[in-house]
């Protein structure tokens, strides 16, 4: 690991202007479970890191009336212990509980792992489907953009050099919910998905579906095709199901490597999804926020 | 006689040694010790192709990072090192082997500097084809791993094939094999492949070198699991004067065989040498992800068995050839080899028996000893051969395990009588407690559930001179000292020790220490590996516990003017029932008893003790035949309850039944920490380890990214452990070897009740999820067998989508 000079900035401001003067020479940590490991195996060499954990405007998990604000430095074992969040997004905190461990999750950050960006990343889908809004902050002022155009490509984001994440905003259901993020894994703990299938069903009058995917793309995907075949049906049977699968495998791109073939992990998805689509239709319930 | 009281004898359950320090975190290892400003370090220079000859290395660059004091290449340090055959140099001469083989070593005040200078460092290759796969290079000789194998130097029980990739071949010729299989009324072929595996113990390689300029000895502070092995392989490797080094072996954070014989410590020690270092400490810290890069592996292995079955069901001939994959070194491996040929009949009656066993070289990291040693690997495939001929000829596979079983005083494949044992029991206690012949429906909704039984058999596999001592000290307070070379890394052997003094001593198990080792102060061992310490350490442990009695008695004797037969030593107190006598141990044990007749007698008590194995032969080269080839077996056998999900391949162990006839339990704790631990490495390794390779030789998991171990998640829901206790004559209580043993035989008992669940046999470990799902998938295509070569893997990778 090369040297490099730690900095502590206080609030959003000083991240800001410690950005600016150190421009492409720093990278920005929070939990660090990616950044120490970069550094650790010198795939990044920066010669400053910026250190977010000391900024309290960066803390907390918020309740708005209709939204929520889950803050840059919310880890995901803050968000399994959640009340609410457990309420209104249970394919979100069923995404942070498959993510690693309790000890790196506690470090982790939700926003982290969006930022990081990289395909399978477990924050991605749920986030995908719940429709969360990354809040960023830059020297040029505040922009807000969803998740799937905030990430661009493999490892590559649309956040500027003298950006910030502060924090992401998911409006609160209507109407009652069900959601699961299901994940293709090597082993039962620690493992970074082959693939994995998110779905969340809102209920009410009408009933939607939404269905995205982790380690399958390079950018964020939904399964429109499948999400549409369901919406239009009334009743959801076997064969339904069996359809929106073919279609929800049939959207994906994924890659070869030392984690899976391709072709498992197309049929992963396929699996999946025909999994998840009943889970949802089963529940476990969500709530939806009363007008 | 032995007149003594222990509450904390063999056989008790007791805490064990060393886990308060290590549960509050402040036991040393070698990576905690602090030299001060003298200490320099060093980082390695690694390969980039599988094979080719070094054209430069250019250190301009790495010499110009302030701190950096010298870039070292092989040629500075033109050793060549092994425990059976010196194949193997620190930094690669002239020629590169594998992806990740050290070029060159950078020397520097920092680690940081080290490590940064480096990634500096310019190597230049003229690439040569390379070979990946064991059994053409075994065949086929166009690419020769080591052109000069004929030139090194080896132990007269391993035979290099010199112009070939052969750096072993062992034989077994037993009784007559053609007619066995011609006349047979059965005969079957099965092809079984496993994958290189990592030990993945948790702290990684460290060792600190120091050579006195003056007097030119050296000292070595190492991660090691045999620190007198160290010395003598550095002495041999060197040229060098044993009583000139020095190894110290701070605690380990495991081993599993990896740091048996000699790891990275001559690779540090060529820093150390150096002219213009000497006199400094220079010490080499391997990270995670260069573990797997820096020494041994579990090998790779092919098998392929033929097996001659007589119309009524008995086994009448095997015929074997494993390819074992060892990489560029044989180092160790060679012996690995030896193991699992000796051991070819697997716990059967068979009495024709044909093995050749190969040690292939093959330009990928190197294999070694690995928990188990050899063992896994034959009986991962042996038996499910076993099961598959069983089903086949339509009988149960237990009964046919049974009615094959090589009883007492049947000949093992090398002609060696079998002892007493309790295996058939075993596998009868082991069906039960799994009600093995009791089909039931999968517990989760969906899943196929099955059951499965494979058996365990093992030999330590050591030289047949392969020796240990011991020293027993008394100290001033009645306290002992135990000075037994063996490494305790966890399986709890000197926990083990201080119980065997207890018992010989009467003192009880809090007063007694035993030590890391030092080859300064500790008497002479071989090594901590081959599940032996107890055993034979044991028996020196125990002849010095006694010698120590007989002193201490006798000068009570004549201090209190009784027959010694008169005394006992009753839960740390000396006694003459007789004369109403009880007396404390105190500082006369170490300066002499003032005796009644006002002379001082005594003085410091110690006893000492030795063991040699008596009786060992080394197999005849040709045959592999000889009267006693090996010390003893340990038997066993595994039974599980799993299931899998079809729809991802996922395998859940639901229970697993292991009993291991152990001769005697001396630490039960630890009897029951080794079963539960090996059952849990089996199947981790019958699961989802396997190094993987592109198509390059470029090592693809070097680490816990992607290289996966069982966490407690994977788990088995429920172990239940059992022994039995047929006595071994030459041992100190009758016990026998069980470290190793419980690695066995879980993976092959998981994959036939595999087949059992869904009628589908897997021939290529691990059973991953990926591959047992592609295989239920050919079995709805109408296949029974599933296999997937696994260099076949490293070429569908050239051909893959790899990035987007
Ligand atoms: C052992 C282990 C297991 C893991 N398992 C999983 C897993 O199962 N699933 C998974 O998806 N990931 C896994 N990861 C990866 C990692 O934990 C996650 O990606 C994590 O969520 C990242 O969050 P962090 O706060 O630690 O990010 P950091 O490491 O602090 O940062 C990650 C990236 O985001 C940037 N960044 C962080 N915060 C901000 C911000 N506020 N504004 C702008 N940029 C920012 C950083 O510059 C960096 O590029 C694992 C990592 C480890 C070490």
């Amino acid at each position: 690991m090369r040297d490099f000079v730690l900095e502590r900035p206080r609030s959003i401001s000083e991240v800001l202007s410690t950005l600016q003067r150190h421009g492409k020479k720093a990278i920005v940590k929070s939990g660090g479970t990616d950044v120490i490991v970069w550094l650790h195996k010198s795939l990044k060499e920066p010669d400053y890191i910026v250190d977010l954990t000391a900024v309290e405007q960066l803390k907390g998990i918020i309740m708005n009336e209709d939204n929520v604000e889950v803050k840059a430095l919310v880890t995901l074992s803050e968000v399994i212990e959640d009340n609410s969040l457990n309420r209104y997004f249970p394919a979100l905190v069923q995404a942070c509980k498959s993510h690693s461990d309790p000890l790196i999750r506690n470090r982790a950050t939700v926003v982290g792992n969006i930022c990081s960006a990289v395909p399978s990343g477990d924050m991605i889908a749920p986030l995908v489907c719940y429709d969360a809004k990354v809040e960023i902050t830059g020297t040029n002022g505040s922009r807000k953009v969803p998740v799937s155009e905030f990430i661009i490509g493999p490892k590559r984001t649309s956040l500027g050099a003298d950006e910030i994440v502060t924090g992401i905003r998911i409006s609160l259901p209507v109407v009652e919910t069900s959601g699961c993020y299901l994940k293709a894994i090597r082993r039962e703990a620690l493992d970074i998905a082959q693939a994995a299938v998110c779905c969340t069903l809102f209920k009410g009058d009408n009933r939607e579906f939404r269905i995205a995917f982790c380690a399958v793309s390079a950018r964020p995907l939904r399964a429109t095709e499948a999400e549409k075949l369901l919406n239009s049906c009334g009743n959801i049977d076997d064969n339904v199901i069996e359809q929106a699968a073919g279609l929800a495998s049939d959207v994906v791109d994924p890659i070869t490597d030392v984690r899976a073939s391709r072709e498992y992990r197309i049929e992963m998805i396929a699996e999946l999804t025909r999994r998840a689509i009943s889970n949802c239709l089963e529940g476990p319930v969500g709530e939806g926020v009363q007008k | 006689m032995k007149t003594i009281k222990t509450k904390t004898g063999i056989g008790k359950w007791l805490p064990r040694k060393y886990d308060l320090e290590k549960a509050e975190g402040t036991l040393q290892f070698a990576d905690d010790l602090r030299f001060g400003s003298e200490l320099l370090h060093a980082a390695v220079v690694r390969s980039t192709v599988a094979h080719g000859e070094i054209l430069k290395v250019d250190d301009s660059q790495a010499l110009k990072i302030p701190g950096v004091l010298k870039v070292l290449v092989g040629e500075d340090f033109p050793h060549h090192f092994g425990l059976y055959l010196k194949d193997r140099t620190p930094i690669a001469i002239g020629r590169a082997r594998y992806v990740g083989e050290p070029v060159a070593l950078v020397v520097a005040e920092t680690e940081e500097a080290a490590s940064e200078a480096a990634k500096k460092v310019k190597v230049t290759y003229s690439e040569l084809e390379a070979i990946f796969d064991p059994v053409k290079a075994a065949t086929n000789n166009s690419v020769l791993v080591h052109p000069n194998l004929h030139k090194y130097e080896h132990v007269d029980f391993i035979t290099p094939q010199p112009n070939t990739n052969i750096a072993n071949w062992f034989r077994i010729r037993k009784g007559d094999t053609e007619a066995a299989f011609k006349h047979a009324a059965h005969v079957f072929e099965e092809t079984i492949t496993c994958p290189q595996i990592a030990h993945g113990f948790i702290e990684t390689f460290c060792s600190i070198c120091r050579q006195d300029p003056g007097s030119g000895e050296i000292t070595i502070w190492t991660s090691a699991q045999s620190p007198f092995t160290v010395r003598d392989i550095i002495a041999k490797g060197i040229n060098y004067p044993l009583h000139k080094i020095r190894v110290i072996a701070p605690p380990i954070g495991g081993g599993f065989g990896g740091k048996a014989g000699m790891t990275v410590e001559a690779l540090c020690l060529a820093a150390a040498m150096d002219e213009d270092l000497k006199g400094r400490p220079v010490k080499l810290f391997i990270p995670r992800e260069e573990v797997m890069l820096s020494s041994w592996v579990r090998q790779g292995f092919v098998a392929r068995i033929q097996m001659a079955v007589s119309e009524d069901g008995f086994m009448q001939g095997i015929r074997n050839t494993f390819w074992f994959d060892t990489g560029i070194s044989a180092e160790y491996g060679a012996n690995p080899v030896r193991s699992a040929g000796y051991t070819s009949m697997g716990a059967y009656n068979i009495p024709n028996v044909w093995a050749d066993c190969y040690a292939v070289y093959t330009n990928k990291p190197f294999g070694g000893a690995y928990r188990g040693f050899g063992l896994p690997e034959l009986m991962s495939a042996l038996e499910v051969v076993v099961d598959i001929v069983a089903h086949k000829l339509e009988i149960d596979p237990v009964e046919f395990r049974k009615k094959n079983l090589l009883k007492k005083g049947q000949t093992t494949c090398t002609g060696m009588p079998m002892h007493d044992h309790a295996l058939e029991k075993i596998v009868d206690k082991v069906v039960e407690k799994m009600d093995l012949h009791n089909e039931e429906p999968a517990i989760r909704k969906g899943w196929k559930r099955g059951k499965g039984i494979a058996l365990a058999i093992k030999a330590p596999a050591t030289p047949a001179d392969a020796s240990s001592s011991a020293i027993v000290k008394l100290n001033g307070d009645g306290t002992v000292e135990v000075l037994a070379a063996t490494m305790d890394m966890g399986q709890g052997t000197y926990s083990a020790f201080a119980q065997i003094v207890s018992e010989e001593l009467g003192i009880p198990y809090d007063w007694i220490k035993v030590y890391y080792p030092d080859t300064q102060s500790h008497p002479y061992d071989w090594q901590t590996v081959a599940s032996r310490s107890c055993w034979s350490m044991g028996m020196a442990v125990k002849r010095a516990a006694s010698e120590l009695r007989e002193k201490l008695l006798a000068l009570f004797a004549e201090y209190w003017q009784t027959p010694v037969e008169t005394i006992s030593i009753e839960y740390g107190v000396v006694k003459c029932h007789k004369l109403g006598k009880s007396e404390r141990i105190d500082e006369r044990v170490q300066n002499g008893f003032k005796m009644p007749d006002g002379i001082l007698k005594g003085g410091p008590i110690i006893g000492t003790g030795s063991f040699t194995p008596p009786d060992l032969i080394y197999p005849d080269p040709d045959t592999g035949q000889s009267s006693k080839v090996v010390a003893h077996f340990t038997l066993g056998a595994v039974g599980i309850d799993m299931e899998v999900d079809p729809g991802t391949g996922r395998i859940v162990a639901n229970k697993v039944c292991a009993g291991y006839d152990v001769g005697k339990a001396i630490t039960p704790i630890n009897i029951k920490g080794q079963i539960e631990g090996g059952t849990v490495q089996g199947l981790s390794a019958c699961l989802m380890e396997g190094m993987s390779y592109d198509e390059r030789g470029r090592l693809l998991n070097p680490d816990f990214t992607d290289y996966k171990i069982a966490t407690i998640m994977d788990a088995p829901t429920e172990i239940e452990c059992f022994w039995e206790e047929v006595p071994e004559e030459i041992s100190p209580y009758g016990n026998r070897g069980v470290g190793e043993h419980s690695m066995i035989a879980p993976a092959p008992a998981l994959n036939n009740a595999l087949f059992k669940a869904t009628g589908m046999r897997i021939h290529s470990y691990p059973l991953s999820r990926e591959r047992v799902y592609k295989a239920l998938k050919a079995k709805e295509k109408g296949e029974s067998d599933f296999w997937e070569w696994p260099y076949e893997l490293d070429l569908a990778y050239m051909r893959a989508k790899k990035e987007w």
